[in-house]
């Protein structure tokens, strides 16, 4: 008896895209996205991935194609981080971390009360009521990622959020970032260059490449999958063996996929 | 050198030349018509604080001040972020404002009479004018500066318009505000005089005037002064809102 097919969340078709009327970045391009998992999109650097982000958000509208949500009705709002964590200056911690609700017109007092208790969970009890500018760039990225989260999403789209990130901050942030998924049983769109992050994380992965962009290959995760049962021995020497093995299998095959090399550090540096 | 150190050295000078200028006048080195003494000039600051109807022209000449200031800053504002919200609309008015920022703003002063008549509508009208250019183009490139990341962001999280606006846009472009607003206070000063020199019976300016027209050199120097002093005390107070407000700039 085959398995039951995963549910879709977001379906993607013949998509196409260009700025104004420059030349087209995407056209053609098809995915999809499907409940509960952690999906990695790869590509050369300026190859449409952030574009195709955009498009997901409805901050723009593509010239030809859907992005269509699968739940129907009225389409939810995805959380995302973005590679920056574009927090509002003038703003502590706390009230950053509540401003996605506030976007959603949640009450104040709410809204500042849902992102404490979210913030504090994060590790940055301490740090609540401090501007971004007193905070490191990977507590930055934590209030960003609360942002995204406490708008109880129904997909997290990251934009390679972790890329100016030192290694143990980014562990850090892996660790925290996949509790959070387990434990809302979210889907997420994970945008990075790094094919170590991509193995550590992604149960799926997709390639972009091609002028104008469109997926071109499709990676599923080797058993035992999802991404997410490695969180309890991710330290041990098998799941190390497993996530280096995926990796090269990742390398290996954006090489016969004629792709420029993306940056991959190498596990044991980690 | 420590900071009181460098005020003392400061003062210092500043008495010096005082006390240069003092002895200069009294020995008749320059003419005490043309250049009177400081102590000539605070005999009639002295004298100018207890005439009453003095009062009364302050007070109209800070009316005027002020009422420009304000329309400046609010039509600033709103036209800068407008301006930066609808780079069509900017494209539209930027030759305009290029050319109204380069024309001397004074030689409208007689089309706001005909318009306007004389009184303070004119004068809260040029004011309003020489005030408003720099705090719209500041205002506008604030706009610029949290249109790429910030703005997307709150847009992808689905902020809509009054949140966005109070939210980020005011407290984003308010460090440039105040930039424009500390250029734009010198400029409606220097209207307030001007308006009052060409149509007002009035106010400082007119007061000026007619200290002027009477050789009453003294009097005019203790305008002077006080248009200088209250120039600082704007300054100062604009400062010390700008550090309360923007508290935040200061751990970044």
């Amino acid at each position: 008896m085959s398995a039951p097919r995963p549910q879709v969340l977001l379906k993607i078709a013949e998509l196409g895209f260009r700025y104004g009327q420059g030349a087209w970045s995407m056209a053609g391009l098809s995915l999809e996205l499907r409940a509960g998992e952690l999906l990695g999109l790869i590509g050369p650097s300026g190859c449409g991935k952030s574009s195709l982000l955009q498009l997901i958000l409805g901050l723009y509208k593509p010239q030809s194609g859907v992005i269509r949500w699968e739940s129907g009705g009225i389409a939810p709002r995805p959380g995302v981080v973005f590679q920056r964590p574009r927090l509002l200056p003038w703003l502590s911690a706390v009230q950053n971390a509540a401003y996605g609700l506030r976007c959603q017109d949640v009450a104040r007092a709410e809204s500042l009360a849902r992102a404490e208790l979210l913030l504090r969970r994060a590790g940055l009890g301490e740090r609540l009521h401090h501007p971004p500018a007193r905070l490191s760039g990977g507590e930055q990225q934590r209030v960003a990622l609360a942002r995204a989260l406490l708008i109880n999403p129904p997909l997290l789209l990251l934009d390679e959020p972790f890329s100016s990130l030192d290694a143990p901050t980014r562990r850090d942030l892996h660790r925290l970032l996949r509790a959070e998924l387990r434990q809302r049983q979210l889907s997420c769109l994970l945008i990075s260059h790094d094919l170590e992050e991509v193995a550590g994380l992604a149960d799926r992965v997709l390639l972009m490449g091609g002028q104008p962009a469109r997926i071109i290959g499709e990676q599923q995760r080797p058993a035992p999958a999802p991404a997410a049962a490695d969180d309890d021995d991710k330290d041990s020497p098998a799941a190390l063996l497993r996530r280096y093995k995926w990796s090269r299998t990742l390398e290996d095959w954006m090489n016969s996929m004629n792709q420029p090399r993306l940056f991959s550090a190498t596990l044991e540096t980690q | 050198m420590p900071g009181w150190r460098s005020a003392v050295w400061r003062w210092l000078f500043w008495l010096g030349l005082g006390a240069l200028w003092e002895l200069a006048s009294r020995r008749g080195v320059v003419s005490a018509v043309l250049l009177p003494a400081p102590s000539q000039i605070v005999a009639s600051l002295l004298k100018l604080l207890a005439l009453p109807d003095f009062y009364q022209d302050l007070g109209y000449s800070l009316g005027v001040f002020g009422g420009g200031l304000f329309l400046a800053t609010c039509l600033g504002t709103l036209i800068g972020i407008l301006g930066g919200a609808w780079p069509t609309a900017w494209r539209l008015l930027s030759p305009f404002l290029l050319v109204a920022s380069a024309l001397p703003k004074v030689a409208l002063m007689p089309l706001f009479i005909l318009w306007l008549g004389i009184g303070p509508k004119g004068g809260v009208a040029l004011t309003a004018l020489m005030a408003g250019f720099p705090i719209i183009l500041s205002v506008y490139s604030g706009y610029q500066a949290l249109e790429g990341e910030l703005i997307e962001m709150a847009r992808a999280f689905g902020a809509r318009p009054p949140l966005l606006i109070f939210s980020l846009v005011l407290p984003g472009t308010l460090p440039y505000l105040f930039s424009g607003l500390k250029v734009g206070v010198n400029y409606a000063m220097v209207a307030v005089i001007i308006a009052e020199f060409f149509a007002s019976g009035r106010g400082i300016g007119h007061r000026m005037l007619l200290y002027m027209s009477n050789f009453q050199v003294g009097q005019f120097f203790a305008c002077l002064s006080l248009i200088a002093a209250f120039s600082l005390l704007c300054s100062t107070v604009i400062a010390h809102i700008e550090r309360r407000l923007l508290h935040w700039r200061g751990s970044q």
